[in-house]
């Protein structure tokens, strides 16, 4: 990322934006699964990144704020999934193609199916090692918890998912 | 493949099909028009007529633990209806401390992500900020055999260069009215760093544990519990908060993305010039808005400047 610290509030979400969206809606996917829903969280958590970027001024927090604001307005968008449903049509299956795109097709939603079976931290510490690839030292400040915690959410995570990967009941 | 790249390949590939559309003039659509209040007290009768103040509810959810009363164990009570989390505004009379409502956790957890959200300053409004210094992070927070104790870690025993004392002292304040709200209790806190006692936070003494403040110092003198920001409603909707305002009289407006009121009106707080809950009734055409509650400078500019607390509101 190109360290400009002199970024106003615009030119914050216009870069942003142009280097992380994609990645943040990707990772808002493995929390929350509609890919719609996970596009109007990243969409809210620029908004608020913009609100207040007099406080936040480096483009590094800029970002650490928008992953800490995903995660957390994923998370509770879970937690009011019965409400929201009501205004987010559920997404409809993309169109099966050659075998071998129904194969992965069939892999990709049994991750994601796996993934929703999992308590919240666990899930959130997985997208945030294994897709975002964040150390653990950010990983806990993203998620507000101690390293300890993340260590074995994460262990708790690999485990679970495994175990469900394995078994889809 | 090691087992760590086999969950890289998987997750990657349980996503790599995923392409937003275009997102940004959706973001920008909402950051340049930022809504602002464009009408004044007084601004024609008819206006006022036109506001949509119903009955000024003046017992609050009675029952429901959600009202901040004065006292930081009064007013956030946990349980179904979620937890109370402070955060900082910048108000009129400077910074203050607002109540967030935030998501119930489980009872175990309530405590530890209450004052972790403080800390990091994960609020849903985008005014309410944390003081604690970035890179905080808060390890472990109990209530054991009375003793509630705070743990924290980062650069926190001194006074960062350019933070005042008023600000320190805020800062504390900040935890202290989190960690009361989360137990219900009013033990005062005692802080640790790194797991061991701590003589200084902040530059702050903290070899005795810190009592909460009154609410009169702390809290902001206009704060919008709920609706919480960005939320979704039904019309009518009922908006609840705490005011310490003139005549126990706080304004209100609701606009549209151009910044005009399309309704307004004015509720009582329950007593004047002290902390008290207020509420009101608002119906309004489904749309998107910003709610303002705000004080009132009657003293002609002699007074302290308005102080005002925003919302996002879908009414639906």
């Amino acid at each position: 990322m190109t360290t400009s610290d002199r970024w106003d509030a615009d030119t914050a979400v216009e870069s942003l934006y142009a280097s992380h969206y994609r990645q943040l809606v990707r990772l808002s996917v493995l929390l929350v699964r509609d890919v719609e829903t996970a596009e109007e969280v990243v969409q809210d958590s620029f908004v608020a990144m913009h609100g207040r970027w007099r406080t936040l001024k480096e483009p590094e927090k800029g970002l650490a704020y928008l992953r800490q604001t995903v995660v957390n307005r994923s998370r509770s968008v879970l937690r009011h999934r019965g409400v929201r449903a009501r205004y987010t049509p559920p997404r409809q299956p993309d169109p099966p193609g050659a075998d071998e795109d129904v194969l992965v097709s069939e892999r990709r939603t049994a991750v994601l199916d796996a993934l929703r079976e999992l308590p919240d931290r666990q899930r959130e510490v997985l997208a945030l090692r294994y897709y975002l690839d964040l150390s653990e030292a950010d990983i806990a400040t993203t998620l507000g918890i101690s390293r300890g915690a993340v260590k074995s959410h994460a262990f708790r995570g690999v485990a679970a998912l495994r175990s469900l990967m394995e078994d889809p009941t | 493949m090691s087992p760590e790249d086999q969950l890289h390949r998987l997750l990657d590939q349980a996503v790599e099909d995923v392409e937003p559309g275009y997102g940004l003039d959706r973001i920008r659509a909402r950051t340049t028009h930022r809504p602002r209040r464009g009408w004044a007290w007084g601004a024609g009768g008819a206006a006022l007529a036109a506001a949509a103040t119903v009955a000024v509810v003046v017992a609050f959810n009675a029952g429901s633990g959600r009202a901040p009363e004065p006292g930081p164990a009064a007013s956030g009570t946990s349980g179904e209806s979620g937890r109370v989390v402070y955060f900082v505004e910048d108000t009129g009379v400077g910074p203050r401390l607002v109540p967030e409502l935030h998501d119930a956790v489980s009872a175990e957890a309530t405590l530890d992500e209450t004052v972790a959200e403080a800390v990091a300053g994960r609020a849903t409004d985008p005014d309410y900020t944390t003081l604690w210094p970035s890179g905080t992070t808060m390890e472990r927070a109990q209530l054991e055999a009375g003793v509630l104790t705070v743990d924290l870690s980062g650069a926190v025993v001194e006074r960062p260069a350019g933070m005042s004392r008023a600000t320190a002292a805020l800062a504390l304040q900040q935890l202290v009215w989190s960690a009361q709200a989360a137990t219900d209790s009013q033990v005062p806190v005692t802080f640790l760093v790194d797991g061991r006692p701590a003589a200084t936070l902040l530059g702050e003494s903290t070899k005795r544990p810190v009592k909460a403040s009154s609410a009169d110092d702390v809290l902001a003198p206009v704060s919008v519990l709920s609706p919480g920001e960005s939320s979704t409603v039904r019309s009518p909707f009922t908006v609840e908060g705490t005011a310490s305002a003139f005549e126990a009289t706080v304004q209100w407006e609701l606009t549209d993305a151009d910044g005009g009121a399309v309704k307004r009106g004015f509720a009582t707080a329950k007593e004047c010039c002290t902390v008290s809950p207020y509420a009101f009734e608002v119906t309004a055409p489904p749309g998107d808005y910003t709610l303002v509650v705000h004080d009132e400078d009657v003293s002609g500019g002699e007074g302290n400047p308005e102080s005002e607390d925003t919302k996002r509101v879908s009414v639906r």
